[in-house]
């Protein structure tokens, strides 16, 4: 039925057969778990709206063709397409100019207080604009790439191995570290995690540049371990100490942005980590991280978590993190496995997790079409509501779920939606894009909607949407994972009104495209909107 | 003791289903509209909250200005004998602290010297947890000390109001229960995204069809939509009126400001939260600190003197905390680093007023790692405002037992 996927999930469970399953499976437990547990999708289950909650959760949704394309790929060609999308080719973007790098002593040396002052004042503007220049070339390359999982496991990364921009204080470095994550998006953990601890914004970012062998700093290996590799309980308060010894020396090069191994800082002596001596160095900790059992589960629980939902089961974690292992820590084999689960299109799954700030956002954008965005402008909308790109709130990142939604956050969503809508209401004479960015980037309200115009009425003709029901069921179907009960659906008719003939509505131009972006805004706003 | 009442919202559908006496699904809304008479009432106490965030100096605020050891560790943020606000012959006030002197002469201030906890955490993010949730020492902690009370005290009540954070986007930790959370007001206006009634009326009733569904992601996003709705009402016809008090400009002026209004207006809220930021002093010290306390001075003493205005002081107790004190011994910025011990303070007119406790030696070998060590610890407080201001037993809010300290008068 499923020659690529079948075939896969033979060598997984035979992979569990071998010598790996005592590893993963607690003692006692059977063997069979995983089967039913991980068990594919049957193909015949595979529908239009399974189609598009895997292209939501593995991407940012899109509007109904690109998921009636995906639908007839079947099951496994989606997943493939989706996953293995470095087959496909990259949308060109052009990442925004470098900045100069800080004044370097010496020049500094030269000046007296108040130009050193200026000098660095105006580095400082630099940087806040380049950083704002980032956040609109990434929020760009989210609604526009061909590779919507590239770009959502880029998210994923930039929540697991947090830096915050105002910490690091370094543009590039930030944006160097985004795309870091872009060339491991979905490939191999081993390889991302040796970059990780060679990397300037995080080595900034848990103070890592003051770990030296005089006075050891614990901030990047407690965090390594706790947060990006193990979880809590999986070490122990020494290993944390001899591992903060292992990483010392690990520095940035602060005028380049480069790292530097400061070998006079490093400590080439003997440590013990996880019961094993030697005079271990960051990159050989990373490796026996890796070895441990408890780091492929680590990763397994954090990716079904944010693909998923919050509550896996332990046999569903041992399964996933058997494939990890499998594969030597290849990201794509797991990835695939995941979305091809029963699991992944079950009710528990499906329609029930709230939607992030950038999937609200970039996922309203790709559902109804529009492309051509203001990316400073969406990146502020997502501020508003609580997700600032390049400032996760703290090391752990953004906790998500119910945090995303409370008295501010809510308005600010709908404040969007509310921005959204208006540039579809807008007359089509009126609309210039150019006119609402400038109006912006001076500092108008920061949640405003992307420059593009939205044409409802185009919108409907290309749906074949003419009558009021036809009308609300085609937006419901494109904008909703959770379907309309029939009272709301009674209130969104009665809203929408009566339309004119469509043979009319050349006329009534301006007249519809009200109506339909009143129900739009509807749609937009109500609870089920909050959830894919 | 009496045992925690904490019901949970299902069975509060449960008994209100049995209350009315209808079968199927009863909307969130109706009952909470059925069970409101059990909420706050306007008349009754209020809690304030203010957090001063980032560490602060206490030794800055409140000076042994005639401890030769305070002057050999401090050279360039050092508040000289001769410009503090003498209280004794020992300690002094910030020179910008003319309004906290003020309360003073009038019995509405108490400083609480010292205070700190066991093991004290010097990182702003754990040590901010560890004071927000009083009980829970261990990592990521899920609820708040002020969270819990609104548990134990209202419980079944579902009111959005019961709580509110002023001048913030997030509930603190603090305010997070079980049961309950809190509202988050930086501008009244914030709370409506429309100014059109009629897409708010069906916007209201798109909410009212989620809201006691099935799924339960549905259902909370729905209630918090309702909830936010129904506070903006109450807020926005408060914040319209208009009245005298003068204030000074500043943030921390503005957030009083708006809690003033908002009692004077005769909400139900029990608990109020502000917070003054920009503590972290790493360097330059002096000149940022000196700011800080003048906009701290000036700030609390027009609110106190609002709420004398409207007669309502009385009813208003307010606590100023910070998540450590900082460094004895100076950087090399001209700033400090984090600390630990430092002092609370207490505003109002119930307050037992004056200097509580000793303040903590500065002598080298009775630090703690370079840092002062405490004497009171910040739940004895918390048990204080807990069992004399807010009438509710602390065990079950703190988890532990304290000694309640006498900083309240009863």
């Amino acid at each position: 039925m499923l020659p690529h996927l079948r075939g896969s999930y033979r060598a997984i469970c035979l992979a569990l057969f071998v010598a790996n399953v005592p590893l993963l499976l607690p003692a006692g437990e059977s063997g069979s778990a995983p089967d039913k547990q991980c068990a594919p999708l049957a193909a015949a289950d595979w529908d239009y709206a399974k189609a598009r909650h895997l292209l939501s959760r593995a991407g940012f949704g899109g509007p109904p063709e690109e998921i009636e394309r995906l639908q007839a790929m079947g099951l496994e060609g989606a997943v493939r397409y989706l996953v293995e999308f470095q087959e496909l080719p990259e949308v060109a973007f052009d990442p925004p100019p470098e900045v100069s790098r800080p004044p370097s002593p010496a020049e500094l040396q030269e000046l007296n207080e108040e130009q050193r002052r200026q000098l660095r004042r105006r580095y400082m503007q630099q940087q806040r604009a380049h950083m704002l220049d980032v956040r609109a070339w990434w929020v760009r390359r989210m609604v526009e790439s061909s590779r919507p999982l590239e770009e959502k496991m880029v998210l994923f990364w930039h929540g697991h191995f947090t830096s915050g921009a105002r910490t690091v204080r370094d543009s590039q470095a930030m944006f160097d570290q985004n795309q870091l994550f872009r060339r491991y998006a979905a490939g191999n953990f081993r390889r991302l995690l040796h970059s990780v601890v060679h990397d300037p914004a995080m080595l900034r970012y848990l103070d890592n540049n003051n770990n030296s062998r005089q006075h050891p700093n614990e901030n990047l290996a407690r965090e390594l371990m706790e947060l990006f590799s193990l979880g809590e309980g999986n070490y122990t308060e020494q290993d944390v100490q001899e591992a903060a010894r292992a990483l010392t020396g690990y520095h940035v090069d602060r005028m380049a942005g480069r790292f530097r191994f400061a070998s006079r800082a490093h400590d080439p002596g003997d440590k013990t980590i996880f019961g094993k001596t030697s005079s271990f160095d960051g990159d050989q900790l990373v490796e026996l991280i890796l070895e441990q059992p408890a780091s492929a589960r680590w990763l397994a629980h954090k990716l079904f978590v944010f693909f998923v939902h919050d509550s896996p089961d332990e046999a569903t974690i041992d399964h996933l993190a058997a494939v990890l292992r499998q594969h030597d820590y290849e990201i794509a084999p797991m990835l695939k496995t995941m979305f091809g689960m029963a699991e992944f299109y079950s009710p528990r799954s499906m329609g029930q997790q709230i939607k992030s700030p950038a999937q609200l956002t970039i996922g309203s954008l790709r559902a109804l079409g529009i492309e051509k965005v203001d990316g400073r402008a969406v990146a502020a909308a997502m501020g508003s509501m609580g997700q600032e790109l390049f400032e996760p709130p703290n090391v752990k990142g953004w906790d998500g779920g119910r945090a995303w939604i409370n008295s501010n956050w809510l308005v600010a969503r709908h404040r969007f939606a509310a921005g959204l809508v208006a540039a579809v209401a807008e007359e089509p004479a009126r609309a210039k894009p150019r006119d609402r960015v400038k109006k912006r980037d001076r500092g108008g309200e920061a949640a405003g909607a992307p420059a593009a115009r939205f044409d409802a009425v185009a919108w409907c003709q290309q749906h074949k949407a003419f009558s009021p029901e036809a009308v609300v069921d085609q937006l419901a179907s494109a904008l909703l994972t959770v379907p309309l009960t029939s009272e709301e659906r009674a209130e969104f008719v009665k809203k929408l009104g009566d339309l004119p003939p469509s043979s009319e509505w050349g006329e009534a131009n301006e007249q519809v495209q009200k109506q339909v972006a009143n129900l739009l805004l509807l749609m937009m706003t109500m609870p089920a909107y909050q959830l894919t | 003791m009496r045992k925690p009442l904490i019901i949970t919202r299902r069975q509060v559908l449960e008994r209100g289903l049995g209350l009315i006496g209808v079968g199927g699904a009863l909307p969130g809304f109706l009952v909470r509209t059925a069970l409101a008479g059990a909420a706050a009432q306007s008349n009754e106490r209020i809690f304030v909250v203010l957090q001063l965030e980032g560490g602060h100096d206490g030794l800055s605020a409140v000076v042994p200005y005639a401890d030769d050891n305070y002057a050999k560790a401090r050279r360039t943020t050092r508040i000289a004998a001769d410009q503090v606000i003498r209280l004794d012959e020992y300690l002094g006030l910030h020179p910008a602290l003319g309004g906290l002197k003020q309360l003073h002469d009038q019995s509405e201030l108490a400083i609480v010297q010292g205070v700190g906890y066991p093991n004290p955490n010097r990182s702003h993010f754990r040590s901010m947890d560890i004071w927000h949730s009083a009980d829970n020492m261990g990592p990521s902690p899920q609820h708040g000390w002020l969270g819990r009370f609104a548990d134990q005290a209202f419980p079944g009540v579902s009111d959005p109001t019961l709580a509110v954070m002023v001048g913030g986007e997030q509930a603190p930790l603090a305010l997070r229960g079980k049961d309950h959370g809190a509202l988050c007001l930086r501008r009244p206006e914030g709370l409506k995204w429309t100014r059109d009634r009629r897409l708010a009326e069906s916007y209201q009733k798109m909410n009212k069809l989620a809201d006691g569904s099935s799924s339960s992601s549905l259902d909370f996003v729905a209630r918090t939509a309702l909830d936010t709705d129904e506070a903006a009402e109450t807020v926005l016809a408060i914040a319209g009126r208009s009245r005298g008090a003068s204030y000074p400009s500043t943030p921390l002026a503005e957030s009083l400001q708006m809690v003033a209004n908002l009692i004077a207006g005769g909400m139900k809220t029990r608990v109020y939260y502000v917070v003054q930021r920009g503590f972290d002093t790493h360097s330059g010290q002096r000149q940022r600190h000196d700011r800080l306390m003048s906009e701290l001075g000036g700030a609390v003493a027009a609110f106190q003197r609002d709420l004398a205005q409207q007669q309502n002081s009385q009813r208003v107790l307010t606590l100023a905390f910070s998540e450590f004190g900082r460094r004895v011994a100076e950087n090399a910025s001209g700033g400090t680093d984090h600390g630990a011990a430092g002092p609370v303070f207490l505003f109002g007119p119930s307050v037992l007023p004056g200097i509580i406790g000793k303040h903590p030696s500065l002598a080298a070998s009775d630090l703690d790692r370079g840092d002062l060590a405490h004497a009171i610890d910040f739940r004895s407080i918390y048990a204080a405002v807990l069992e004399r201001w807010l009438n509710v037993p602390h065990g079950a809010v703190l988890g532990d037992a304290f000694t309640p300290l006498d900083c309240i008068r009863t």
